[in-house]
């Protein structure tokens, strides 16, 4: 898992049919300590994440291991949101 | 599989259910320095040195099949060598 923080909101009004009803985040990658990363990820959320949230992210298959998301063309989903990450020196 | 030292851990009490009974891991991997994610279920403390296997292998591990995971500690190291980068 990855630790993101969320961005905002992706809507698509054109896209597969199995995404219908997909809640989509854009989330940059960032640091333990909250320094941001390169990278940014669109990503699914069932949890109901917002914009300034740190949350954790799976990649890979194993973003289709929920009930909601089994069977959707998805491959990042977040499993939680971050209240805190303690991390010693 | 990665070679990385545990440095933390993540609290999050909004999570999928089926993560709940898990402690997350911030783990940095040994030669890069990257951090990530694992679900950790062989009680790894801060400072140990672990191997952590990713993706599909990672629901193979005890406890984890069909649940969203895909990085866990497999392994807690006693000893590594390793040269120095």
């Amino acid at each position: 898992m990855i630790l993101c923080r969320v961005l905002g909101h992706v809507v698509s009004s054109r896209k597969d049919a199995r995404l219908e009803g997909a809640k989509l985040l854009a989330v940059v990658e960032v640091e333990p300590g909250g320094a941001e990363r390169d990278e940014l990820h669109v990503v699914a959320d069932t949890l109901g994440a917002g914009a300034g949230d740190t949350v954790l992210v799976v990649i890979g298959s194993a973003a289709r291991m929920t009930g909601p998301t089994r069977g959707q063309p998805i491959d990042a989903l977040v499993v939680g949101i971050v209240d805190s990450v303690d991390v010693q020196a | 599989m990665l070679l990385a030292r545990v440095v933390g851990r993540v609290n999050s009490a909004r999570r999928i259910g089926p993560l709940d009974p898990f402690r997350l891991l911030v783990v940095r991997t040994e030669r890069t320095g990257r951090h990530y994610v694992a679900v950790d279920t062989h009680g790894a403390a801060p400072g140990e040195l672990v191997v952590t296997t990713s993706a599909a292998a990672a629901r193979m591990c005890d406890r984890l099949e069909g649940i969203p995971v895909d990085l866990c500690v497999v392994a807690v190291v006693d000893d590594a060598e390793v040269p120095a980068a």
